[in-house]
């Protein structure tokens, strides 16, 4: 029986070394949060600040999506429940909603979400373009869908979010 | 405890804070602001006086529907405002005060809420000095009264 020498093993170790690829692939920051039953996202880097708690002082003559403004710090931020705007069911604020402090389009605001589900980085192979199947008020506001804890997510465009509802949406 | 302490809009005794001279008063059942250089003068208003001019919540668009109506026990009786741009007499309801606020608790609005309100002239907001009182003062430019 022929021995294996050091050498061989060292080459053997060698090879198999030489067959991982260590591929540096682009990440994304995602904020994946609940509306009624389904999940969405923002980009992480377009929200400032996730506010489990915060008080919401209403000001008459907004539209019921408005829900009026939080002091952050000094300063006050409207906060908007953008149900009407994805079609999908408000029950209200509940226990464990969540305000968005998020940024885009020139605009800062906050969003009620019915949960925060996660905060992530994920791979941006991850992310696919939106499906062709999509309800038409959503064509416009996905910039792309993903599966995440075996739930499609739909990745929103929070310049045009902020830019419809400015101009009467939702 | 008036409109201003309910706002925290105290004295500053040390006079350190910039301040902007305001009149509140009550439309509705809201606290409502203007800049007292809009003002020309105030009044008590008689039920025949008030019939002849607008009212703050008509001239602002104030909805008076229960649900937006925070402020409960407020006194009720009616004062003229003399504004001055557009020359006007104005129904407002007590109380009216006289308050010189730091421009540090005067909150421009936000842009989604200057974009989406449907009131009138509507500027900016004053914060309640307590959090579990949950309404706002509004603040209005009435030059867009007319």
């Amino acid at each position: 029986m022929t021995k294996t020498t050091l050498d061989q093993v060292l080459t053997q170790r060698r090879a198999a070394n030489q067959e991982i690829v260590n591929v540096d692939e682009p990440t994304i920051k995602l904020v994946i949060f609940a509306l009624a039953g389904d999940w969405f996202a923002f980009y992480g880097e377009r929200i400032r600040e996730i506010i489990a708690d915060a008080t919401v002082f209403f000001v008459p003559g907004c539209p019921s999506s408005l829900e009026g403004v939080i002091n952050v710090r000094g300063d006050i931020e409207s906060v908007f429940r953008p149900h009407d705007m994805l079609h999908v069911s408000d029950s209200g604020a509940g226990a464990k909603s969540s305000i968005l402090l998020g940024r885009g389009g020139g605009i800062s605001s906050g969003i009620r979400v019915d949960r925060v589900i996660d905060v992530v980085d994920l791979p941006q192979s991850v992310l696919q373009s939106p499906p062709a199947t999509l309800p038409e008020h959503m064509r416009t506001l996905v910039l792309g869908v993903l599966r995440f804890a075996e739930r499609p997510v739909a990745v929103l465009d929070i310049d045009r979010m902020f830019g419809d509802y400015a101009n009467g949406l939702g | 405890m008036s409109e201003a302490a309910e706002f925290g809009l105290t004295d500053d005794p040390d006079g350190v804070d910039d301040r902007l001279d305001l009149v509140l008063f009550s439309a509705g059942a809201w606290t409502v602001g203007i800049e007292a250089a809009q003002v020309a003068g105030a009044w008590p208003a008689t039920s025949a006086m008030a019939s002849n001019c607008a009212t703050a919540c008509a001239l602002i668009g104030l909805p008076t529907a229960p649900q937006d109506a925070p402020q409960e026990g407020k006194r009720t009786g009616m004062h003229l405002l003399s504004l001055k741009h557009p020359e006007q007499d104005v129904v407002v309801n007590l109380p009216v005060e006289f308050v010189s606020v730091p421009f540090r608790q005067i909150h421009p609005l936000p842009a989604l809420l200057a974009a989406r309100t449907r009131l009138r002239g509507l500027r900016a907001v004053i914060l309640p000095a307590d959090a579990s009182d949950q309404h706002v003062a509004l603040l209005f430019d009435s030059g867009t009264w007319a």
